[in-house]
This record gives structure tokens, C-alpha cells and sequence, in this order.
């Protein structure tokens, strides 16, 4: 797949200062594809950057060795796996499922069975016998019922030793990483959150809901520190009356410093798939949205994806109304930042109203409306990108499309 | 070429007075005519006890997969599990499991199949009864022999903020067309004039009264029946503004405060107050894009609210007097695009029914394991409204007379669906 | 609904009153005109057990009447007590003719063939006011009835002129199911919806042959995008028949275009070149032989009595409030007209007459069978299709609108300020010519688009062929509708300030009902309604107020008497 349309034609290459080698997002060309029969919903590179797991409509979470392209089959949960993260050691994928269960399974399996699969069409007198398909699969280690409705997420700790995750019934929840114990409820979103992330300081985590309400939780004890409003990400279809918006991934960046929120804005008909894609990045410490990252044309559909690169970029993953899809990278150390409004109650000259206080007076300067951010570099993808991962050592990213293919890029 | 006339059609499906088609006087024709369409043995068992219909219009077209015709599993299955329910061996989508306690209440076809896959289209055929024509919906055929002479409030009462609406009353009287309520929203215009009081307001309609029983002297008098009777039905629901006041707060609570839960009280209440047919629109099914997450927003405001209602009704001991219909203008493709939608379908949809008339607790017709086709017992539009009217008790194979005209009013090419009816 | 005693004293005052209404007088004419033959054939179809037919329409009911049939709207109180002063024996011929010059006239038409041809339907792709103005400007010509039909079936959108004209077909899409099911409504008088499938199962003369032979003309035609100017028009190609099967019978049949049971038009010989313009992605197609342009001029044709059939019954029910036929969709053999004999006369009259529709209009308003009262003495009312006495007619929703904006001042209201506008542009501006009416009928209409468009909103239905509906949503409008309230408040110039101005009471229910009902009161009436007045409690203005609601409400106001 070709890269093309850079737009911003600066030195692109980023170094970085986590050891990470350098990698040019403008070169970025896909350098394996592999192919599944069912469309995809998710994908995540496993930690070694031998496998990556994608998840797909016939409820299978599927494994594909980069190397051998040899593909087995993980079957046990009863519905789709939107959301997959791995255990600290990275040996144990988790998954979370629309059954509501979060499954846990061996990277690599110590047992992997061989299954004859029947033909999907009984053969007839014309038709010759199709040869029988062998699949690998494997068998969950554990299933853990966690939520009532969809399990939406699952996010292990970066310390590991804890484990997040949120559904359909409205509940937040953190669970001990070694006996998958609940260890609190976390109250209060009224719909439906659809992700959460434990932050890089292991004493916070943070969820979505398809209003677009951000909750801080205490990770201890589970109670709301504080809201953030990303009502910019959620629509109400006034067609067709009802709520559509939420965050369909989201992440931390490695410091701690920036969320990252993927999803939707301008909803005008969210049943038709009319709407416009929006990454929200929001500063931790402040916890205001800072940037609108938006995509380079900005065609109706729907942002699924984000992954902040320690080389220092964002990036996200597009599937648009038509079918196409995108990866789009935005730089981060270059997002400008819009010049404080004249301090309210100033005048003409800037000088501060001696009436108002100072305080107000600053609080007032530094609230200022987030940067509408364009990307720097954009692949162009001919089916619709449903979920991103990028390889640990940033090298590789893999996106999982709405035909079945798992494409694999190297930058 | 000379013109032959074929005489293939059935007798019986095309059983048609030659009056019908005589023409006749203007279409205006007199009060409703309670009972003239029920068997004696019926008339009688019915005296004293008012049959009415609830409808609950899910509009848009909600999935059959992701309602009442789960296939979990398939390979067009989607996401959502199959739960047993409140009668043993009937399971539907795990997004209804209030809904799935009262199934023992309700019985499912699963076997529809409309031939269209237009908005409009669908909706009228299953409002009609007629894949095409001028016909009247069922809640105006309702409102015509069903409503009690003395009942003031309007016969059909639809709930609704948007969507495809139509004229309902067809060739019946104006009467019986549906009073259209936006939301929870009293009848736009009502009310008195700013400082008028009730006394005066009497006085005004005391006049205008005696000067068009004057203007009546010597003149046709069905159009002008017809113009008084839209005046008592404006001032009685006047009089009764406060069904449209504040909702009682712990009903709410019970029904639940998003929009669908306030005008499923609003619906109780109506129904408690006589109106024949109340028809409650949800909207939010026309899921192309977003199929899944959306049925998760929209059933769960459906499921717990619905199942609300039904039970109030049941509770009330109304069930038995109104049957409840919950439908949709056509299903959802087996197949989800790319935008993890599912289109327009109407080659198998299901609708769900209980309540007077109905035979609980049971599933008609089938479709096929993947559920892209109808199995058997393949119904449409025709059977379902026979249905529901030989349920409430009008013999939907008769005719309606209007002005001289017969036509029948269920199409004679399709019948009820005997083996729904108690 | 409450019984009600009529009072006394109105019941004898009835009695002792109507009676009494003069009879008019006609003035001699001749036996051959077509105003006699309706009388006559008319008259010849009474029954005589039946009591005398109603007498004539006193001025003020025929001023009334007149006006709303031909101009939409009653007379302005002026115009009404000028005509009631006349002492002239032709009076009403030459108010016929005043209205039939009128503005007003090419206005009311346009609304009543806008609502006949596109049924309310939304824009698709061409504006409906382009096609509004079309109809108007052709009535305001007085066009030729078949040339405007003519030009409606033919229009394919790319005169950019009078793009208007091709709404009636465009903004259908030329979707079989809606495109002939409606020209066979309104141009021949059949709804041939039931003969889709299979032969008509309940009528016998209509077959799919005829369903399919209107479709015939229309199958080889498509819509074509312009690729750059994004323009929708029609074009044309040279392939495309008609087939079809009976659902009950199993037979297949074709046909080629026809007109009902008219011979089929067949195809000339192929020709070497059979398009002038090709169809490709930027070019619409022309063939040298249209089929599509085959259906004006075989629906206007002599040979095609359907056509001038039913358009001559849907103008009598127009002005009667009953056609010959009805439905006014449902011509077949068994179905007969009421006068099949009168309506082939005037259907002939029409086309000698080279379908000039006012022609029509005046014959038919001229005869006595027109003029009657609506009131029958007597306790048997007989059937409207005998035209012993006039029909009481509903207001259509532009009717209405018009009429309801009129009675309250507001017509009155924005013709001043169309007049001083147009008089402070151009101080040569008469209001008296004819163009001068017609500029400030613009003006005023434009004015009261808002309002006009409120008022339709609530009346009209959906299901255009209703003639009346009555909903608790209308009676809610006209008891407590913006609209009407706004022009009931005093301080606006509006009748509610002349009516509060009278020193008497009785003069100004006199005024009232003129405004109104376009008559005055009976003295019971106008003592009924003092006595409203003085008793009402609430205070003069909330009295006079509710006096004005009530009539609006009633049904006097609501038909055309």
C-alpha cells in the first residue's frame, strides 16, 4: 500500500528519547497481509512483535505469527472481542468480550489443537467434496464473567498488577492482575462507558461513555475524582433520536502526561454513518481537552484507534462511511498553542482590569479552546480501518480492516 | 387485440359488492357506528367491556436478529447472545431480558415477509393491511367500531415526534384519523384563549352550535356532524389538559425519564382513559451504521420500559380487553456492512402480540438457521391486520359501508392468522 | 357530542324570514346556450315527487359563492356592498366576468391544478414554486387547457425557461407505480392502481392493458444528471417494452403505448440513425421518434374522450361540489354519471371550444342550476347528485387561508401597503388596470406567504383527494392558533378595530357578519348575538372577540353556502 499525501513537507523523522529507534511515518508502506474469512473488529501486537491478535465477527480472537503467517484460531468467547491488552510479563493475552466475559489466554499455548471444521456448503452430486479444513485452536485458560451486557475494555496496569475494565452495565472495575479478583466497583457513569485506562502513576484510571463524560477514579478507592467534559465526542441524532458517541479507544501516552480519546463529533446522522472523526488529546494535569485531532479530509466515519509513539507522534486509524479507511499520524512536540485571549476584563492595551481579581483574571487567560490539529502524514487505506497496534519497538504498526485482512506496515 | 377480462381470481378473494364501485355521495358519512361489525356472539360477550389496542411502533426497522428472532452464533448472528425467556423453549435477544420475563404475555411470528424494503412503503403495509390504496390504518379502523359513543377523547391517538405519518383515517370518517400528540407534548393549540373563561369559552360553543344547527335547516347535514364532532373532541380534550401535565415521579422512575418511558405513561394513562387505539412511536432502528451499539441504546430503553407498560396493563386487569402489538416497517439485512450496520429487509421480519384476543406464549412460522430466509407459515402485512382486528373483535372479512361504498376491510386475498387467535 | 334545543325565537324567525328571500329574476337567453342545456337536462332528471327544487341564491349567498369558486377567497365587504347596489339586470355576468379577469382567478387555479397535478408532494428536483408560477402565468394567459396538459407531459426540464413545467413528472422520477397510477387520475378520470397486476378484480373495463399502455410511453425515458451543471432532465432511448403477467392468471401480456382502449402507437420505421443526441454519461439522450412524447398530444386528442370527460367533471364538481362521476377518479361503465348525456355535452362544448376553461366556468355559474340556494324546503334533503339545491362546499386549505387572512383585515391590511408601495416607486401606478391589480396581487401574496403557508399547514392532508377532513388539530388551530389570535388583537388595523370602533352593537354585528359571512344578520341573529355580547362577563373586548372565534368556527364560515 502506497504512502502518499504528505502534506507537510518538514523533516519528518523524529528522534526519540526512550531508546526508540528512529522510524519516518511518511514512509510507511505495508509489508504483509494476512487474510481472514470474517471481517475484523480489533487488533494488538503482542509485546515480542512475533504475534498479532486480531479479533472478528465469528466471535474468534485469531493469532498470526508475522513470521510463518500460520494463523490459530482462540475460541471461547460467545460474542465480538473488541479490546485486547496483554499481562505485564506479556505472556497472557486478555480479551474483552461483547458476551461480557474477559478471557485469558497463553500467548503461546502450550497445547494447540488440531480440528477439522465442516464444510460450510453439504455437497451435492455436481459439487465435489471440498477438503476438509484444519484449524489450530486453542482453548481459553480462564473466563471470567465481569460485566452484565458487553464487557467493552480491559486495560492491564502498567505496573501490572491491576486490571480495568468497563461495560454495559454501567460499572467501571478493578480487578487484582494475579487472582482476576474484583476489587472495587467504580459508580457513576449513567450510560454506557466504552473504554477505561489505568494511568501510568497506578493511582488513577479514567472511562468514557458514549456521552462523552469523562470520570477520574481513584484507583484505590474506586471513587470519582473528577469529570472531564468531551461532550465535543458524543451527538444526539436528532432524526432519529438518540445518543451516538463515545470513545472507541483510547490511551495514555507512556508519561503519564496526555489521554488520548478516539471516536466522533458533529454527529448530523449517526445511523448513516454521518459523522465527522475526531481524536480528543487531553492534558492529565490540567485535564482540558488540548487538541482536536482531526483527519486530513475529514470524510464522515469514524475514528477507531489512537496510540501515542514514544517517537512522539499520535496516531489513528479511520474507517470512513465509504468503506475506505486511513492511518493518519499527527506530530505532537510541533501542536501549536493558540495565544491566550487577551486576559477578560482587560483593555484595549491588554492591561488587566484592576477590578477583577488576578485569579479570575488567569484562569480566564489560560482557558482557551482546544487547536483544531491536521495530521502530517496520511496512508491511505482501501477498506475501513477498524483497530491499530504498533510493535513495542515502534517499528511496525498493524491495522485490522472491515474485510477480513490484517495489513502489517513497517515505517 | 380484444381486451378479455380474466376471470382467475377466487370468488371469495375478491368477494366485492357492486355497490362499491357505484359511487356515490361526498366521502363524509356519519357517526361511528359501534359494533355494527361484530358477530352477536361477540357483541355480546364484548357488552360493557371496550376493546382497545396498544401499538408500539419501533421505527426504523429493528433488527429480528437483535430482538425476536435471535441466530446467535451464525454466520450473520452478530454480537448478542439468545436468553430463555418466561415460556420454555422460545428465547430472543439478550437485549430484552425484562421484556423476556413477559413472554408468557405475548407471542412472536417470526415469519413475515413484506416484499418491500422501503420506509413508507413497509410501514403503510403494516399499518393497512395493503401492500397499496387508500386504506385506513388499523388504529382508525379501531377508533371507527370500537370506541364507546359517549367517550370524548379521540379514538386514535398516536405519540409520536417524527417519522413517516401518513393520513390514517383513508375513506373513513375525520373523526378517526389519529390525533397526532408530539411526545408527551399536549395537542398543539390547546387550550383557551389567552383570558377567556370556561364560562364564556361555553358560551362560545353554546352559539356556534345553534348557528349551524340553524345553518343545518334545509341543508346536507353529514359534513357539518362531521365539523361539530372535531369541536367536542377539541373541547373535551381541553377539558382535559391535565393528561398532559407533569408525570408522577415515582411512575417515572418505574418507566424510566428518556423520552420513550414518558410517553409510555402517557400511553397508560389514555388507555385508562378509553382511548381506543394508542400508538406509541420509538424511534431510533434504522441502524445502517452502528447496528449493535444502537440496538444496546435503543432496546434498553425499550426493554424495561415496554415491559413496564405491559405489565401496569396486565396488572390492571385490562389485558384481556387490549391487545398490545409491537412492530416495525421491516427487519434488517442478514449481512453487516462495513459500517457494522444492517440495512433495510423485508423478506423476514417479526412482530410481537399479546393481549386480547391473542393466544400467549406461542411462536408462529419460522426462518430458515442463518435467518436470510422465511422457513414457514409466510405471512405478510394482510394476515397481520386481519389478525389483530379478529382479535379485538371486528370480522375483518366483512365490508365497510361507507356512503353506499363496500370495501372490504381486510384485503380478501389474505386472512387472519388463525392459530394466534384464542 | 351535546343535543341541542333550537331557541325559539331563531327557529321562528327561520320560519317566518327565509321564505321570503326574493327570487332572482334571469334575464332571457338563448335556448342554445350551453347554460340552458345544464338547466334543462337538469330538469328534465328531477323527480317530480320531489318538492321544487331550492330557489335562486339570494346576491349576497351568490356574491359569496362566486367569488370562492372562481377567486379563491369571498369579495372584499366594498366589492360585496357595490355588486349588492347594483341595480343592473346582468349584475352577476359581469361580476363572473370580473372575477374570471382576475388575478385572483390565475391564483386560485394555480392552486387547485398544483394540488391536483403534484398532490403536496415534496420538492425532488424542481422548486414548487417554479412550478406554482408555471400554472399561475398560464392561467393568468387563459392557456388553452390541452396546451397546458400538453406542455406538462411533455416538458423533459431542459428549458431553462420554464423548467416549472416538468415538475409533474421530474419530481416523480418517472417511477412507474406513482407516474402512471397519477395520470391516470387526473387526466383520465381512472385510478388504474388495482389493473397493475392483474385485470381490475371489482371493475371491468379497466385492464392492466391500459395500466400498461400509459406506461409504455414512459418506459424508454430515464433521468439524467448532468455531469457538470449537477442538472436533473429527462432523457430518452430507443429501447425499453412494456411486458407484463397476471398474478392471478399466469398470462403474459405487452403492448405498446396506448390510450386505454385506444389503438397502439407503433414505432415508425427503424431509422440508419435512430437518436439525434446519443445517450452517454454527458448527454442526455433524444431519440428521433420519443415514445414519452407520443402521451400529450394521444391524451389531448379528439379520439381520447376520456381526457375531455374528466376534466369537464372535475370543473362541475368544482363548481357544484359534486361531479357527474364519483369518485372523481372512477369512470367505468359501471359507475355511470349521474347525467351522461349533459356530460358529454359540455364535454363537446369544452373541446369546440378549444378548452378554454372560463368558457366552461361562466356556462356552468351562469345557469339557474348553479345559482340555487343550498337551503331545501322541506324535511327531505335529496341527493346532492340531482343538484336540486346547491352543495354546501368545504373550503379547500388555500381557500381558507386566504379567506380566513381576508375576513380578519389582513388582506385589506397589506393591499394598502402593497398599493403605497407600488404608488411611492411609480406615482403613474394605477391600481385600477388590470396590470395594476395583478402587481399588487403579487405583492400581497408575497407579503402573506408566511402566514398563508401556517394556515395550509394545519388544513391540508395528505390525501389530496379528500375533500374535507375535520380533525380536533383543526378546531384547536381556529380556537387558539397564532395566526387567528394575532389578528384579533386590537392596535393592528385589523377588522377587530373597526368592530370595536361601532358605537352600536347592532352595527357592528352587522359588520361582522359581513366581513364574515359575506351577508348581514337576521334581526333574531344580530339579537342572539348582543345578547352574547352583553352577557358574556368578561369584559367587552374578550366578548367581541369570542363573538368573532365563534363564527370562525362555525360552519357557515367553513362551507361556501
Amino acid at each position: 500500500m502506497s504512502c502518499n499525501d504528505d502534506s507537510n513537507p518538514v523533516d519528518s523523522k523524529v528522534a526519540s528519547d526512550t531508546g526508540v529507534a528512529e522510524v519516518d511515518p511518511t514512509k510507511a508502506k505495508e509489508i504483509q497481509k494476512f487474510t481472514h474469512g470474517r471481517p475484523l473488529t480489533t487488533c494488538r501486537v503482542e509485546p515480542s512483535g512475533k504475534y498479532v491478535f486480531v479479533g472478528a465477527e465469528d466471535y474468534g480472537i485469531y493469532r498470526f505469527d508475522l513470521e510463518t503467517g500460520d494463523k490459530v484460531a482462540y475460541l471461547g468467547h460467545d460474542s465480538w472481542v473488541r479490546r485486547f491488552d496483554f499481562s505485564a510479563d506479556g505472556k497472557t493475552l486478555l480479551s474483552s468480550g461483547w458476551d461480557g466475559r474477559i478471557g485469558f489466554w497463553d500467548v503461546e499455548p502450550a497445547v494447540i489443537v488440531e480440528v477439522e471444521i465442516a464444510a460450510a456448503v453439504e455437497k451435492t452430486e455436481k459439487e465435489e467434496a471440498k477438503a476438509a479444513v484444519i484449524q489450530s485452536q486453542v482453548a481459553a485458560t480462564k473466563m471470567i464473567e465481569a460485566h452484565q451486557g458487553f464487557s467493552r475494555w480491559v486495560h492491564v496496569a502498567p505496573d501490572g498488577k491491576t486490571i480495568a475494565t468497563c461495560g454495559n452495565d454501567k460499572l467501571v472495575k478493578v480487578w487484582s492482575a494475579k487472582k482476576m479478583k474484583l476489587r472495587r466497583q467504580c459508580v457513576g457513569h449513567e450510560r454506557h462507558p466504552w473504554a477505561v485506562m489505568i494511568h501510568p502513576n497506578g493511582q488513577e484510571l479514567v472511562s468514557e461513555d458514549i456521552m462523552g463524560e469523562i470520570i477520574v477514579w481513584g484507583l484505590k478507592d474506586g471513587k470519582q475524582r473528577s469529570k472531564i467534559d468531551a461532550s465535543v465526542m458524543t451527538g444526539f441524532d436528532l432524526k432519529f433520536q438518540a445518543d451516538m458517541g463515545g470513545a472507541r479507544a483510547m490511551a495514555f501516552n507512556h508519561a503519564g502526561t496526555l489521554l488520548g480519546c478516539a471516536g466522533t463529533t458533529n454527529v448530523v446522522n449517526a445511523f448513516a454513518g454521518q459523522q465527522d472523526p475526531i481524536i480528543c488529546i487531553i492534558d492529565w494535569e490540567s485535564k482540558e481537552i488540548t487538541h482536536h485531532l482531526r483527519t486530513k479530509d475529514n470524510k464522515p466515519g469514524i475514528e477507531w484507534g489512537v496510540h501515542f509513539h514514544p517517537a512522539g507522534f499520535v496516531a489513528g486509524c479511520f474507517a470512513g462511511q465509504s468503506n475506505n479507511g486511513t492511518v493518519e499520524f499527527w506530530r505532537l512536540d510541533e501542536l501549536a498553542v493558540a495565544e491566550p485571549e487577551a486576559a477578560v476584563g482587560a483593555d484595549a492595551d491588554g492591561d488587566l482590569d484592576p477590578e477583577k481579581s488576578a485569579s479570575t483574571a488567569v484562569a480566564e487567560t489560560e482557558k482557551s479552546k482546544p487547536i483544531e490539529q491536521k495530521p502530517f502524514h496520511v496512508v491511505k487505506v482501501d477498506k475501513a480501518v477498524r483497530g491499530i497496534d504498533f510493535s513495542s519497538d515502534g517499528r511496525r504498526f498493524a491495522i485490522a480492516c472491515a474485510d477480513g485482512s490484517l495489513r502489517v506496515y513497517e515505517l | 387485440m380484444t381486451m378479455r377480462r380474466n376471470k382467475g381470481c377466487n370468488p371469495i378473494d375478491h368477494d366485492l359488492s357492486r355497490r362499491g364501485f357505484m359511487g356515490g355521495g361526498l366521502m363524509a358519512g356519519a357517526m361511528a357506528g359501534f359494533g355494527t361489525l361484530l358477530s352477536p356472539a361477540m357483541a355480546a360477550k364484548m357488552k360493557g367491556q371496550q376493546k382497545q389496542i396498544l401499538q408500539v411502533y419501533l421505527q426504523g426497522g429493528v433488527s429480528q436478529f437483535e430482538s425476536w428472532d435471535p441466530k446467535p452464533g451464525t454466520t450473520f448472528g452478530g454480537p448478542f447472545r439468545a436468553i430463555p425467556t418466561s415460556v420454555p423453549g422460545t428465547q430472543i435477544c439478550e437485549l430484552m431480558p425484562h421484556t423476556a420475563k413477559k413472554m408468557h404475555l405475548l407471542s412472536i411470528v417470526r415469519s413475515i415477509n413484506l416484499r418491500t424494503n422501503d420506509h413508507n412503503k413497509g410501514m403503510l403495509f403494516m399499518e393497512k393491511g395493503r401492500p397499496a390504496g387508500t386504506y385506513p390504518y388499523v388504529g382508525s379502523v379501531a377508533s371507527k367500531y370500537l370506541s364507546q359513543p359517549d367517550n370524548p377523547l379521540p379514538g386514535f391517538v398516536h405519540i409520536t415526534t417524527r417519522g413517516l405519518s401518513g393520513e390514517t383515517a383513508g375513506f373513513l370518517e375525520a373523526q378517526h384519523a389519529q390525533l397526532r400528540l408530539e411526545g408527551v407534548q399536549p395537542p398543539q393549540h390547546l387550550g383557551l384563549p389567552a383570558g377567556v373563561s370556561e364560562d364564556l369559552a361555553l358560551r362560545s360553543e353554546n352559539l356556534r352550535l345553534q348557528l349551524n344547527q340553524q345553518f343545518k335547516t334545509g341543508r346536507s347535514r353529514s359534513l357539518i356532524d362531521s365539523y361539530d364532532a372535531s369541536f367536542d373532541q377539541a373541547r373535551q380534550l381541553i377539558k382535559r389538559t391535565h393528561l398532559f401535565g407533569d408525570q408522577d415521579e415515582k411512575e417515572l422512575d418505574r418507566y424510566g425519564r428518556h423520552w420513550f418511558g414518558r410517553r409510555c405513561l402517557l400511553a397508560r394513562t389514555l388507555l385508562e382513559e378509553g382511548v381506543t387505539c394508542v400508538k406509541v412511536t420509538h424511534h431510533g432502528y434504522d441502524t445502517h451504521a452502528e447496528n449493535f451499539n444502537f440496538h444496546v441504546e435503543q432496546l434498553d430503553e425499550f426493554d424495561k420500559t415496554f415491559a413496564t407498560l405491559l405489565g401496569d396493563i396486565e396488572e390492571r386487569g385490562m389485558l384481556d380487553n387490549v391487545l398490545v402489538i409491537v412492530y416495525s416497517e421491516f427487519g434488517r439485512t442478514p449481512a453487516i456492512n462495513h459500517k457494522f450496520g444492517r440495512d433495510h429487509w423485508g423478506a423476514s421480519l417479526s412482530v410481537a402480540m399479546g393481549g386480547c384476543g391473542i393466544q400467549a406464549g406461542g411462536v408462529v412460522g419460522s426462518t430458515n438457521a442463518d435467518g436470510t430466509a422465511v422457513k414457514d407459515r409466510e405471512v405478510d402485512g394482510g394476515h397481520l391486520f386481519h389478525t389483530y382486528l379478529q382479535a379485538v373483535g371486528i370480522d375483518s372479512q366483512q365490508n365497510h359501508d361507507i356512503d353506499g361504498r363496500s370495501i372490504p376491510i381486510g384485503d380478501p386475498v389474505t386472512e387472519p392468522i388463525k392459530e394466534l387467535l384464542s | 357530542m351535546p343535543t341541542f334545543k333550537f331557541p325559539p325565537i331563531l327557529a321562528a324567525a327561520i320560519c317566518c324570514l327565509l321564505p321570503s328571500i326574493p327570487t332572482v329574476v334571469f334575464a332571457q337567453e338563448s335556448a342554445g346556450q350551453l347554460r340552458n342545456i345544464i338547466d334543462s337536462e337538469i330538469r328534465k332528471a328531477h323527480d317530480s315527487t320531489v318538492a321544487n327544487a331550492a330557489v335562486a341564491s339570494d346576491d349576497y349567498t351568490f356574491a359569496r359563492r362566486i367569488s370562492m369558486d372562481l377567486a379563491g377567497r369571498p369579495l372584499t365587504v366594498t366589492a360585496l356592498q357595490a355588486f349588492i347596489a347594483d341595480k343592473s339586470t346582468d349584475k352577476r355576468e359581469q361580476l363572473i366576468d370580473r372575477l374570471l379577469t382576475s388575478p385572483q382567478y390565475a391564483r386560485h387555479m394555480q392552486y387547485k391544478f398544483d394540488v391536483l397535478l403534484m398532490q403536496r408532494l415534496p420538492k425532488k428536483h424542481i422548486a414548487p414554486s417554479e412550478f406554482a408560477e408555471f400554472l399561475r402565468q398560464s392561467f393568468v394567459d387563459n392557456k388553452p387547457h390541452d396546451q397546458l396538459v400538453l406542455e406538462i407531459l411533455t416538458a423533459d426540464g431542459t428549458d431553462k425557461s420554464n423548467r416549472g413545467a416538468s415538475r409533474f413528472l421530474l419530481d416523480r422520477e418517472l417511477k412507474r407505480e406513482e407516474t402512471v397510477r397519477v395520470i391516470g387520475q387526473v387526466f383520465l378520470g381512472r385510478d388504474l392502481q388495482c389493473a397493475q397486476c392483474h385485470d381490475h378484480p371489482q371493475i371491468d373495463d379497466y385492464f392492466q392493458q391500459h395500466y400498461y399502455g400509459l406506461a409504455a410511453f414512459l418506459k424508454r425515458s430515464y433521468l439524467f444528471t448532468d455531469p457538470k451543471s449537477k442538472i436533473v432532465s429527462i432523457g430518452d432511448k430507443i429501447e425499453g417494452d412494456v411486458t407484463f403477467t397476471s398474478v392471478f392468471t399466469g398470462e403474459e401480456g405487452k403492448t405498446q403505448p396506448r390510450m386505454l382502449a385506444l389503438t397502439e402507437l407503433s414505432d415508425p420505421p427503424a431509422d440508419k440513425e435512430p437518436y439525434e443526441t446519443k445517450p452517454d454519461k454527458t448527454n442526455r439522450g433524444v431519440p428521433k421518434y420519443n415514445r414519452r412524447l407520443q402521451l400529450g398530444p394521444s391524451m389531448i386528442s379528439d379520439e381520447n374522450i376520456a381526457f375531455r370527460l374528466n376534466t369537464t367533471n372535475r370543473i362541475w364538481a368544482q363548481m357544484m361540489g359534486q361531479g357527474f362521476v364519483e369518485p372523481l377518479d372512477l369512470f367505468h361503465e359501471a359507475n355511470a354519471a349521474s347525467h351522461p348525456a349533459l356530460l358529454q355535452k359540455l364535454a363537446d362544448a369544452l373541446r369546440d371550444h378549444k378548452y378554454d376553461l372560463k368558457y366552461l366556468f361562466k356556462e356552468i355559474a351562469m345557469s339557474k342550476s348553479y345559482q340555487r340556494s343550498s337551503y331545501m324546503h322541506g324535511d327531505t334533503i335529496p341527493a346532492v347528485n340531482k343538484y336540486y339545491n346547491a352543495a354546501i362546499k368545504p373550503l379547500s386549505p388555500e381557500q381558507f387561508a386566504w379567506t380566513l387572512l381576508q375576513s380578519l383585515g389582513e388582506v385589506q391590511k397589506q393591499t394598502k401597503a402593497a398599493e403605497a408601495a407600488l404608488l411611492s416607486k411609480d406615482k403613474e401606478f394605477d391600481t385600477g388596470t388590470a396590470a395594476g391589480q395583478v402587481l399588487v396581487e403579487a405583492k400581497v401574496t408575497a407579503a402573506l406567504q408566511g402566514p398563508l403557508d401556517a394556515i395550509v399547514a394545519v388544513f391540508a392532508s395528505q390525501n389530496t383527494a379528500l375533500k374535507f377532513t375535520a380533525s380536533a388539530n383543526h378546531a384547536l388551530y381556529l380556537i387558539n392558533g397564532p395566526e387567528i389570535a394575532e389578528r384579533l388583537t386590537p392596535g393592528g388595523g385589523y377588522l377587530i378595530d373597526e368592530l370595536l370602533a361601532c358605537e352600536e352593537d347592532a352595527t357592528m354585528i352587522e359588520t361582522l357578519y359581513l366581513h364574515l359571512y359575506s351577508r348581514k344578520p337576521l334581526p333574531a341573529e344580530s339579537k342572539l348575538a348582543q345578547e352574547f355580547i352583553a352577557t358574556a362577563g368578561d369584559g367587552k373586548l374578550l366578548a367581541v372577540q369570542e363573538l368573532m372565534r365563534t363564527l370562525l368556527c362555525s360552519a357557515e364560515y367553513r362551507f361556501v353556502r
